[in-house]
C-alpha cells in the first residue's frame, strides 16, 4: 500500500461507514434536538420554524399564571429530583449487593467463573420490557409475592406493592444490576493476591485487608459499574411506565408524554437536552477521574 | 496460580449468601415468567394445569407475527449493515496508530453512553425535520446506530488478539492486501465477527424505546407490541410471547458466547 | 542513486525515525550498508540497536523516513512486501494456524499462482530439506517449537527468493536444537546460494555463522566484517566490548618507533602496539587486549601486576590482575595445559607480557 496519501484514504474508507452512521444519525440528531429546544411549540404539537424563545427551559421552573407572570412551579423539579433519588438508591444498592456477588465470583476456581459470568450476562442481553413485565406478575396484588405473603399467613390482605416507589426500585435494580457485577468483577479479577498475603504478613487482620488493599485497587471496576448504573436509571422509561403508574413519574416518561398526549416538543427538546447534559457531565467526571488508559471503548 | 479459593482467609460471613440471594434476584423473574407461560389458569397467580395452549393462540396472533416479521427484517438489516461498518472500523483501529484515536473510540462508543430515550427524541426530530415519513423504513435506519458497538466490541477483541504478523507474513508471501484479509483475517476473525453480529441482532430485536419512538403505524416491532399487550392488560398470553421471546435471546446469547470462545 | 554491482541488497543512508511517546526515535541513521549475493551476512547488535528495524525495512513492512533501499540495482522504498522477492522466517514463526503444515509451505507458491502439480512436488522437496516430510498434514499447533521452526523456514525457501531474511529465528529454542540448527541453517545456505541475512543479539552465534557481521548499535552501522576481522581488529570501544571479551586500557600515544607506537598507560607502564598512523604523538587512545592473548609469567620482562582473583572454568583459567594503578581488573586467560596446577596464586606477583600485535587500538 502506498505512501501517506494512500493510508489516509484507506483509513477514511474504513473508518467512513461507522463513523458516518452514528455522526449523521446520532450526533447530528442530538445537535437538533438542541436547536428544537429553542423553537416555539407549534400549535397542534410540532414546532413552529424560525420562531426562537427559550420558553421550554423557563418552565423548567416556572409557569405562567392567568395574568401571564411567572410563577415558581416545582413540578418539573420535583420529577428530577426523583428520577436523581431513584437513580441514585439503585446505583447503591445494586452496589451493596453486587460488590459481594463479584468477589464471590472473582474467588471461583476458573470452570465455575466462566458459567457465573455468562449466567450474570444472560439477563443483560433479554428483552428489558419483558423482564419488567415479569415484576408485574410478582408484584401485582394479586401477584406472586403478595400470593406467597398470604399463603404463609404472613398477611392477610393484599400489600401494595406494584406503583410504588419501591416497584420502580426494584425493577430499575434488576435491569441494571449486570452493569455493577460485571466490571467489579472485572477490577477484582485483575488484583495480585500476593498483595493482600503481604498485608496479611504485615499483621493485616481480614477486615483490614479487605478495606485497605483489595477495596482501593477495586475501585476503578466499583466507579465503572457506578456510572454504569446510575445513567440509565436515571434515564430510564420503561420500568418506571410498566411499574409505577402515572404516580411515579421520571424524567423519561415525562419526556415521552411531551412527544404523546402533552404535545410540547420544544419542551420535550429540552428535557432531553438536559438529561443529555446531566449524563455527560456524569462520565466526564468519571473519565477524568478514572480512565487514564486510551483506547478503551 | 494461588489456591485462593479453598483458603479461609478469603471466607468473609455473608459473601456466598449475598450472591445466592443476587442470582435468584436475576432468575426468579425469568423462571416464573416462563412457568406461569404454560399455566392453564388465566389468573397468573394460581397454577391449575400445564398447556401450550396460549402459545398458540399467540402464534396463532396475526398481528404478533407481523410484528415478529417486522422485529425480523429490522434486525436482520441492522445486523448486516452494524457488522460491516463495525469489522471495517475494527481493521482500521487495530491494525495502525493514529492521532484521534480517542476520539473515534468515544464516537463509536457514544450510543452506549447516551440515554435511549435522549436519542429516541433526537432521531424522532431528526426524521421530521428531514421529512421523512414514519414506517419500518425510519426504524430500519435508527437501528445500525446502536447496534455498530454491540458488533464492533467483539470483532476489536479478536482482531486484537490476533498476531499481526500474521498478516505480515501473508504479505510477505506474495499476497495482496485484498487476499491477505480473505484468506488470513477473515477465517481468523471469523468467530468474533460471528459473536459481533449476534449480539447487535439481538440489541436489535429487544430495542423498545426508540423503535416506539421512531415507527410508524404498520412498523410495529415485537416489542412494541409486547408493550401494547402489557398496556390493555395482563393475559397469559402476553406471558407465552413474552417467553418466546426470553428464549429467543437466551438461545443468542448463548450461541454467541460459545462461539466467542471457539479457538480456530 | 548509483548502483553497486554484485550487490543483492543496498541501502544508502536508510533512515527510519519512529513517532514514540517520550518524543521521536531514531531506529535507523544514516545506514550505509552492502549485502552481496549467496552471502551469509549477520545484523548484530543488543536490543534496540535497529537490527529488527533494518530488516522488516528490506522486507517491507515499514516505510523508511528518507534514503536508498535497492535489491539487485533495483529501488524498492516503496514497493510492498508482496511486491518484492525477499521471504522472512519471524521470530514467532507466525504460521498461519488455521491451514495445515503442507498449506503453510505451499502458501507463497500459490499467490504466485504456479500450477497445481508444482506446488505439490515443491512442497515435498522443502519439506524433505528441513527434515520433515510426512507431517504435512498436521496443523502447527501440533508441532513442537523446532519443528515450527523448520516450517518457517520450509515455508521461505520454497518461493526460492534472492534474499532470504530471518529475524532471531533460534532465539526460542534450548541451547542444543539451536546449535543443531545453526549448523542446518550454514548447510541450507551453502546448497540453495540464497543470500541469507540474518539478525541475532548474540554474538557467538554471529562469529560461528556469518560470512559477514554488521554490528550496530543506537540506529548505526558500526563495523562490517567478517567474524575474523571483527574479532580481531575491532575499530571501536563498543565493538571491541561487545564481541567476546575485551580489556581496555586507556594510554597515550608517547612516540613511535619505526613500524611500532609505544603507549603509556594511564595506569602506569608502556606497552608496544602497532602504529596505525591515525594518531598524533601525546593523543590519549583506548588500547583493546583480549584476554587470551595476554601472557602471565613469573618474572622477566612485561608490565608488573598482582592476581587478585583466579575462576577456574575447567578447561582454562581467568585470571583477574591488578594492573599498576588501574581500578579495572585486566582479565588474562589461561589454557590449563598442564592440569589443574602449574597455575598462579591469588595475591602473586607476576609479569603480564603482550605482543605487540595483541595490541589493538580502538577509534574512540
Amino acid at each position: 500500500m502506498g505512501g501517506g496519501m494512500g493510508r489516509l484514504l484507506r483509513r477514511s474508507l474504513l473508518l467512513g461507514p461507522a463513523l458516518f452512521i452514528i455522526g449523521f444519525f446520532m450526533l447530528l440528531p442530538l445537535f437538533l434536538m438542541g436547536y428544537v429546544s429553542i423553537l416555539e411549540r407549534g400549535m397542534a404539537g410540532g414546532v413552529q420554524w424560525g420562531q426562537h424563545t427559550v420558553e421550554a427551559y423557563v418552565r423548567f421552573l416556572f409557569e405562567r399564571d392567568l395574568m401571564d407572570n411567572l410563577v415558581v412551579n416545582i413540578d418539573y423539579l420535583r420529577i428530577f429530583a426523583r428520577s436523581f433519588l431513584l437513580a441514585l438508591s439503585t446505583t447503591i444498592i445494586a452496589l451493596l449487593i453486587g460488590l459481594p456477588t463479584a468477589f464471590y465470583m472473582s474467588l471461583q476456581p476458573a470452570r465455575w467463573r466462566n458459567l457465573l459470568i455468562f449466567l450474570v450476562t444472560i439477563p443483560f442481553w433479554t428483552n428489558l420490557l419483558v423482564r419488567n413485565y415479569a415484576w408485574i406478575l410478582l408484584l401485582r396484588d394479586s401477584g406472586l409475592i403478595n400470593g406467597g405473603l398470604q399463603w404463609l399467613g404472613l398477611s392477610s390482605e393484599p400489600i401494595r406493592l406494584l406503583y410504588t416507589p419501591f416497584a420502580v426500585g426494584v425493577g430499575l435494580t434488576y435491569s441494571f444490576l449486570p452493569f455493577m457485577i460485571l466490571p467489579i468483577y472485572a477490577s477484582l479479577e485483575k488484583i495480585d493476591l500476593r498483595l493482600v498475603e503481604a498485608a496479611y504478613d504485615l499483621g493485616a487482620s481480614k477486615w483490614q485487608a479487605l478495606r485497605r488493599i483489595v477495596l482501593p485497587l477495586a475501585m476503578p471496576g466499583i466507579a465503572a459499574g457506578s456510572i454504569l448504573v446510575f445513567i440509565p436509571s436515571l434515564g430510564a422509561y420503561v420500568t418506571p411506565e410498566l411499574l409505577g403508574g402515572s404516580r411515579q413519574l421520571m424524567i423519561g416518561n415525562l419526556i415521552q408524554g411531551q412527544f404523546g398526549a402533552a404535545r410540547n416538543w420544544p419542551f420535550g427538546a429540552a428535557l432531553a437536552f438536559v438529561l443529555l447534559a446531566l449524563v455527560l457531565l456524569a462520565m466526564m467526571l468519571y473519565a477524568r477521574r478514572y480512565r487514564r488508559a486510551p483506547g478503551q471503548a | 496460580m494461588l489456591k485462593r479459593r479453598r483458603n479461609p482467609l478469603w471466607r468473609f460471613p455473608g459473601v456466598a449468601p449475598t450472591a445466592a440471594f443476587v442470582f435468584a434476584y436475576l432468575y426468579l423473574p425469568i423462571f416464573i415468567l416462563i412457568a406461569f407461560s404454560f399455566n392453564e389458569n388465566r389468573l397468573a397467580t394460581i397454577w391449575t394445569g400445564f398447556t401450550f395452549d396460549w402459545y398458540s393462540v399467540a402464534l396463532n396472533n396475526s398481528d404478533m407475527i407481523r410484528a415478529a416479521r417486522n422485529s425480523l427484517i429490522v434486525a436482520s438489516s441492522a445486523t448486516f449493515i452494524a457488522t460491516l461498518a463495525a469489522i471495517m472500523a475494527a481493521l482500521c483501529m487495530t491494525r495502525e496508530r493514529f492521532r484521534r484515536q480517542q476520539a473515534v473510540n468515544a464516537v463509536i462508543a457514544l450510543p452506549l453512553i447516551v440515554p435511549e430515550i435522549v436519542t429516541a427524541v433526537a432521531t424522532l426530530l431528526f426524521f421530521v425535520i428531514i421529512g421523512i415519513r414514519l414506517g419500518l423504513l425510519t426504524v430500519i435506519i435508527a437501528h445500525p446506530v446502536f447496534s455498530i458497538p454491540f458488533a464492533y466490541l467483539p470483532i476489536r477483541a479478536r482482531l486484537q488478539g490476533m498476531d499481526p504478523r500474521l498478516e505480515e507474513a501473508a504479505s510477505d508471501l506474495y499476497a495482496d492486501p485484498w487476499r491477505t484479509f480473505r484468506r488470513i483475517t477473515l477465517p481468523l476473525l471469523w468467530p468474533g465477527i460471528l459473536s459481533g453480529a449476534m449480539l447487535a441482532f439481538i440489541i436489535s430485536l429487544d430495542t423498545f424505546v426508540i423503535t416506539y419512538f421512531v415507527a410508524g403505524a404498520g412498523a410495529t416491532t415485537l416489542p412494541v407490541y409486547i408493550f401494547g399487550m402489557i398496556r390493555i392488560g395482563i393475559t397469559p398470553e402476553v406471558n407465552a410471547v413474552s417467553a418466546l421471546m426470553l428464549l429467543i435471546s437466551i438461545t443468542f446469547v448463548t450461541l454467541s458466547f460459545l462461539v466467542g470462545r471457539m479457538r480456530r | 542513486m548509483q548502483a553497486t554491482s554484485g550487490a543483492a541488497i543496498e541501502t544508502q543512508r536508510l533512515t527510519k525515525i519512529f513517532d514514540g511517546p517520550g518524543g521521536e526515535v531514531r531506529a535507523l541513521d544514516g545506514v550505509d550498508l552492502i549485502i552481496r549475493e549467496n552471502e551469509f551476512f549477520t545484523l548484530l547488535g543488543p536490543s534496540g540497536c535497529g537490527k529488527t528495524t533494518l530488516l522488516r525495512l528490506v522486507a517491507g513492512f515499514e516505510q523508511p523516513t528518507s534514503g536508498e533501499l535497492l535489491l539487485e540495482g533495483q529501488p524498492m522504498a516503496h514497493r510492498p512486501p508482496h511486491r518484492r522477492p525477499v521471504n522472512t522466517v519471524f521470530q514467532s514463526y507466525a504460521l498461519f494456524p488455521h491451514m495445515s503444515v503442507a498449506e503453510n509451505v505451499a502458501f507463497g507458491l500459490e499467490m504466485q499462482r504456479t500450477p497445481r502439480q508444482d506446488i505439490k512436488a515443491r512442497v515435498e522437496r522443502m519439506l524433505s530439506l528441513v527434515k520433515l516430510s510426512g507431517m504435512g498434514e498436521r496443523r502447527p499447533a501440533q508441532l513442537s517449537g523446532g519443528q515450527q521452526q523448520r516450517v518457517a523456514l520450509a515455508r521461505a525457501l520454497a518461493n526460492q527468493p534472492k534474499v532470504l531474511l530471518l529475524d532471531e529465528p533460534l532465539s526460542a529454542l534450548d541451547l542444543k536444537l539451536r546449535k543443531d540448527m545453526q549448523i542446518e541453517l550454514k548447510r541450507l545456505q551453502n546448497e540453495t546460494g540464497i543470500t541469507f541475512v540474518f539478525v541475532t543479539h548474540d554474538q557467538e552465534e554471529a562469529l560461528t555463522m556469518s560470512d559477514r557481521i554488521a554490528v550496530m548499535n543506537e540506529g548505526q552501522v558500526l563495523q562490517v566484517g567478517s567474524p575474523t576481522e571483527i574479532y580481531e581488529h575491532p575499530t571501536s570501544r563498543f565493538v571491541a566490548d561487545f564481541i567476546g571479551e575485551t580489556n581496555l586500557l586507556s594510554a597515550r600515544l608517547s612516540r613511535r618507533d619505526g613500524s611500532r607506537a609505544i603507549f603509556d598507560l594511564d595506569g602506569g607502564g608502556e606497552l608496544q602496539g602497532q602504529d596505525d598512523g591515525g594518531h598524533q604523538e601525546g593523543a590519549a587512545v583506548t588500547l583493546a587486549v583480549r584476554p587470551e592473548r595476554a601472557e602471565l609469567q613469573r618474572d622477566g620482562p612485561g608490565l608488573p601486576a598482582r592476581v587478585e582473583q583466579l575462576v577456574y572454568f575447567g578447561t582454562d583459567t581467568h585470571y583477574r590482575l591488578r594492573l599498576g594503578n588501574d581500578p579495572t581488573p585486566f582479565v588474562v586467560r589461561r589454557q590449563n595445559r598442564s592440569g589443574a596446577g602449574g597455575g598462579f596464586a591469588e595475591g602473586e606477583e607476576v609479569r603480564l607480557h603482550i605482543a605487540p600485535d595483541a595490541v589493538r587500538v580502538l577509534q574512540d
